[in-house]
């Protein structure tokens, strides 16, 4: 990679992108789109922290911290964190809304069909992911199994990330 | 205790009895020693807030916990940050709303920090590169399982509103993954999509 991101462009993507989902990994698609594709960041670099994310205690929508540990150091992983703790604050909004008047049909509507378009947009995005390993059998057979394990959701996410990665140390 | 209030426990009788007003390190503790370091993602994170809050502190109703986790689904970016801030409000206005979430947030951002900085210096290892070959795809595929963890209950939730929001239901997601296979924006992907469930939340009121 050649010159850092600005902590500024960081904190502006990561707080534009939280702020129009919901959810810990919602926000990866505009995250994907503005960082990979705007060729500031590597498709390894979003995926390890993605990975990061999902290992780490807490909340897995930290996982942004680690893109901007990755992309900007410290600093990075500092206006990251900034940019994806400020959103949720607007569930107090939203918890006021509601209590204040039941019947809000579009209200309800808006937040619904964002929710339904987020889990398109995100497939999208692991798809792109899966893709960017190559079309091959075994990064194939990887992802299909832990998504067959992830929907099962008895085996711990770090036993999964584990074996893909002891799969890919053993198939190279 | 007069007869009065043993004849009617209503929900704010039982609240006000189990109001402790817990104190602002008292709040922080509790999401720190919970949430912030809970294994496992965010359902596990959730689950040891829930003993910790309700079952532990008994700070809220397990009835109280749920419907405001509800309400956080529908309100933007993390949704247990969003969880601390409710509740932490409810437990000790401004100052409760920091620290639930910064005990939520502080530990669990500084272990990934450090995770970061980890890879960062073996990235350039083969065998870490070998590793990472398998660790994206199944990140992906995670990943894949929570998309359809999370949006399954949306859909049956548009099923049961009539012919409309189940089209609807159907098409904004086949929308949202073409359009972000094409190189369309995701913004206005979800932007769109926002305005098209509004519409029809309209329609079917």
């Amino acid at each position: 990679m050649g010159d850092p991101v600005s902590p500024l462009g960081l904190f502006w993507t990561v707080f534009k992108s939280s702020l129009l989902s919901s959810g810990g990994m919602g926000n990866a698609p505009i995250v994907h789109a503005d960082l990979v594709v705007g060729g500031l960041a590597t498709e390894r670099q979003f995926s390890s922290a993605l990975a990061i994310g999902q290992l780490s205690p807490g909340p897995t929508g930290l996982w942004v911290v680690a893109l901007g540990y990755a992309l900007g150091g410290w600093l990075g992983a500092f206006a990251a964190f900034l940019a994806v703790s400020l959103p949720p604050l607007l569930t107090l909004g939203v918890a006021a809304l509601y209590r204040h008047a039941d019947e809000h049909p579009a209200v309800e509507g808006l937040v619904w069909g964002l929710g339904v378009t987020v889990a398109g947009v995100s497939s999208g995005t692991m798809l792109l992911l899966v893709r960017s390993e190559g079309l091959r059998a075994i990064p194939l057979g990887i992802a299909l199994g832990a998504l067959l394990l992830g929907l099962h959701g008895r085996a711990p996410v770090f036993l999964v990330i584990l074996a893909g990665a002891a799969v890919g140390i053993l198939g190279r | 205790m007069n007869v009065e209030d043993a004849e009617e426990p209503t929900a704010e009788t039982i609240r006000e009895a189990s109001e402790t007003r817990p104190s602002t390190f008292e709040i922080f503790v509790a999401w720190l020693k919970s949430g912030g370091v809970a294994f496992g993602g965010g359902a596990v994170a959730l689950e040891s807030l829930r003993r910790e809050i309700v079952d532990r502190q008994g700070w809220m109703t397990e009835d109280e916990f749920s419907r405001d986790w509800a309400l956080c689904q529908a309100a933007p970016g993390i949704n247990l940050l969003g969880m601390a801030a409710i509740v932490g409000r409810n437990l000790g206005g401004a100052r409760g709303v920091a620290a639930a979430m910064l005990g939520m947030v502080l530990p669990s951002a500084a272990i990934t920090a450090a995770m970061a900085a980890g890879f960062a210096a073996l990235r350039s290892h083969p065998t870490v590169g070998a590793a990472m070959r398998g660790v994206v795809p199944a990140t992906a595929g995670l990943g894949l399982a929570s998309v359809y963890r999370t949006g399954r209950p949306l859909v049956r939730q548009g099923w049961r509103k009539g012919n409309l929001a189940r089209a609807t239901a159907v098409v904004l997601p086949a929308l949202g993954l073409a359009g972000l296979l094409l190189g369309l924006p995701p913004v206005g992907l979800l932007v769109g999509g926002a305005a098209v469930g509004a519409a029809v939340g309209w329609a079917t009121r």
